[in-house]
């Protein structure tokens, strides 16, 4: 009963513990392995140069799954690309084409939902071809904004 | 025993409620950015307008051509515009000259760039503005031109110049 009392009284310990830290065995036997995702560059910079030419950047992606742990990539702008002077180009005139082709896809950016940009099982490598079409109704300026890469593993 | 199993299912559940990521999601970023330079490109479609002799009673000669001009231009949407100016030199035949003023372009289209659609526009040997605007795009517009006739005139066959030049800050 005593010992029933202390284990009990270490787990709430454990349990209260603000920001525990938790060796790699403890997540091991919690949860399944985890899933990382690596995308480099992490800056990339589209040149416009007179249309109808389109401009063109490349990113490499990485995801690390153990084992056959199944993955899901998605894609999300934080907003239409934005420059100083306040003018907008719309997130969709932004493609993309991914490969291989039966890993990574190719889509249409949003900024309003996460756009599927593969799928898989284990570890994978890949590069993904970012696309922005150029013409006359473009404003001249610097425009900026962010992708966010979101990799899930049920 | 059971007090081990216990143990294990309440530190299963301290690791869900803190929070602690299981691997099972991870997020990237990639910051992007994208330069769009001030570009401008002049295209004239015909280049030669004849005015043919006509009875000076007429009070204007209208040209042998219409100028379709395309002005592509890529500029930002505050500050300083883009502008298409034309320049003219007078007509000359030997010695004798018309007055370039006594030439006029009227633009048919879309309003948007070009300036005032229908209006005609006296040429001259200083810069006139013939379409300004900060909307990027590409412009097309139909010239047409008109040589206002005179008893005044000497006779001879007269030419002259007028260049066009497209500016995108």
């Amino acid at each position: 009963m005593k010992a029933r009392k202390t284990l009990l009284s270490i787990a709430i310990t454990l349990a209260l513990a603000p920001g525990a830290i938790l060796g790699p065995a403890s997540i091991k036997a919690a949860g399944p392995p985890g899933v990382q995702l690596f995308v480099t560059p992490n800056k990339i910079t589209f040149r416009m140069d007179p249309p109808p030419s389109t401009a063109t950047c490349e990113v490499t992606i990485q995801v690390i799954a153990p084992g056959r742990t199944p993955w899901r990539l998605t894609l999300l702008a934080q907003g239409p690309l934005q420059s100083q002077k306040g003018s907008q180009i719309p997130a969709s005139r932004i493609t993309w084409k991914g490969s291989p082709g039966h890993v990574f896809s190719d889509g249409i950016l949003s900024d309003k939902h996460p756009q599927l940009l593969g799928r898989g099982q284990g570890s994978k490598v890949g590069m993904v071809r970012f696309l922005l079409k150029n013409d006359w109704g473009l404003a001249a300026g610097r425009f900026n904004q962010k992708f966010i890469f979101d990799l899930s593993s049920p | 025993m059971k007090s081990k199993i216990t143990l294990l299912a309440i530190l299963a559940i301290t690791l869900v409620g803190t929070g602690v990521a299981f691997g099972d999601s991870s997020t990237g970023s990639v910051s992007l950015k994208a330069e769009v330079t001030s570009i401008a490109e002049l295209t004239l479609g015909s280049a030669v307008i004849d005015f043919p002799a006509t009875n000076p009673s007429t009070v204007s000669i209208p040209g042998s051509a219409t100028t379709t001009v395309t002005a592509n231009v890529r500029t930002g949407s505050t500050g300083t515009p883009a502008s298409l100016v034309a320049v003219g030199t007078n007509l000359t035949s030997a010695s004798d000259t018309i007055l370039i003023s006594n030439v006029t372009s009227s633009y048919t289209g879309d309003a948007g760039f070009f300036t005032t659609p229908g209006t005609p526009i006296a040429m001259a040997t200083t810069p006139v503005t013939v379409g300004s605007g900060n909307t990027s795009g590409s412009w097309t517009g139909a010239f047409t031109w008109a040589l206002a006739n005179s008893w005044t005139y000497a006779n001879g066959s007269y030419t002259a110049t007028i260049s066009y030049t497209l500016t995108a800050p």
